[in-house]
């Protein structure tokens, strides 16, 4: 899958899951704050992501996830 | 990994609760895949009514169970155990009858991950090898 | 309703929300924790289910729980308010339910879940 695939995908998934406007997952938005995230649903995204790319998020690196760009680049990179 | 590499730990080191709500007996640790417990289903447990252990306390079970997982791997540290809460429960399935009083149920745990102080479950309680509670849950510690 | 009157009281009724004043001398609270009273997680759903119940006339049980949120602490003293909304759909009984904090309305507690009744 292209990038373009992979991004629109995963707004999709995001938008759909966290109950969120597709609109607002725009690659500069802040994660947390555009999905409303708390500890718990951080879990959920992690595990999400993982379910639907394959990829792995560690935890050691979530602290430099804080963008949706941020995202789809950690996760591309990784397909 | 072999039982001489496990220090065995009484529940009352590894978890806060105490009685009434002592709710695990026995706990086998797995490593990180997870753990085993069990609990005898005793007529004056708080949950009982009518003979039967209410869902309630079996998903109560299954979240000390994650609590004595997580403090036998603090233990093991020589770290402290802390208070743990439920953050959630989600994909929850009763399948009745719920174990009557005299019978063990016996829960299998495993990991599915760790992300801060949240470590999410999921679990599955039997009866005589009759599943009666599986769900995922999240522990806040 | 085995825990109305030990673990809570009902104090107000109005169609599908119910005021509930926790109460502080429940046993649970000797082992939850000693020194440090809060209520146990797993009690607020028998709470809800006993609640629900009692504003249906009947006595139920969870057939599953597809989501229940603890967002924060519940303790004995509080006085909450319980949200419920009930649905029939294809899995059975649906019940919605939110606790509330009475004073700020903020929320302790989300719960779907699907229900059945006792015989």
């Amino acid at each position: 899958m292209n990038k373009d695939e992979m991004i629109k995908k995963m707004v999709s998934i995001l938008a759909s899951e966290f109950e969120v406007e597709e609109e607002v997952i725009v690659p500069e938005a802040n994660i947390k704050e555009t999905m409303h995230l708390d500890s718990l649903s951080l879990v959920d995204m992690v595990g999400l992501v993982e379910e639907e790319f394959g990829v792995e998020i560690k935890t050691a690196d979530l602290p430099t996830i804080k963008t949706f760009a941020d995202l789809y680049d950690y996760v591309y990179s990784r397909q | 990994m072999s039982t001489a590499d496990n220090k065995e730990f009484a529940i009352e080191e590894l978890i806060p609760q105490r009685p009434p709500i002592k709710m695990v007996e026995t706990f086998d640790y797995r490593g990180d895949e997870g753990c085993h417990t069990s609990i005898a289903v005793a007529a004056d447990n708080i949950f009982v009514d009518d003979g039967a252990l209410a869902c309630e306390g079996i998903l109560e079970h299954i979240a000390q169970s994650a609590a004595s997982y997580v403090g036998y791997r603090r233990k093991m540290k020589g770290e402290e155990v802390s208070l743990g809460y439920i953050g959630d429960i989600k994909q929850c399935q009763m399948s009745y009858p719920m174990p009557q009083v005299g019978e063990r149920v016996e829960t299998t745990m495993a990991v599915v991950s760790e992300i801060g102080n949240i470590t999410m479950i999921k679990a599955e309680s039997q009866v005589e090898g009759r599943q009666v509670v599986c769900c995922t849950m999240k522990l806040a510690t | 309703m085995k825990e109305n009157g030990r673990l809570y009281e009902i104090a107000e009724a109005n169609g599908q929300t119910m005021r509930v004043k926790m109460l502080t001398s429940h046993p649970v609270y000797e082992g939850h924790f000693p020194g440090n009273p809060i209520t146990p997680g797993v009690m607020s759903l028998r709470m809800i289910r006993e609640c629900a119940g009692t504003m249906l006339g009947k006595e139920l049980r969870y057939a599953a729980v597809k989501s229940c949120r603890f967002l924060s602490l519940i303790k004995p003293g509080e006085t909450l308010d319980i949200e419920m909304e009930t649905i029939a759909d294809e899995q059975g009984l649906r019940l919605k339910a939110k606790i509330k904090d009475c004073n700020d309305g903020s929320a302790k507690m989300n719960l779907d879940a699907t229900m059945e009744v006792m015989q």
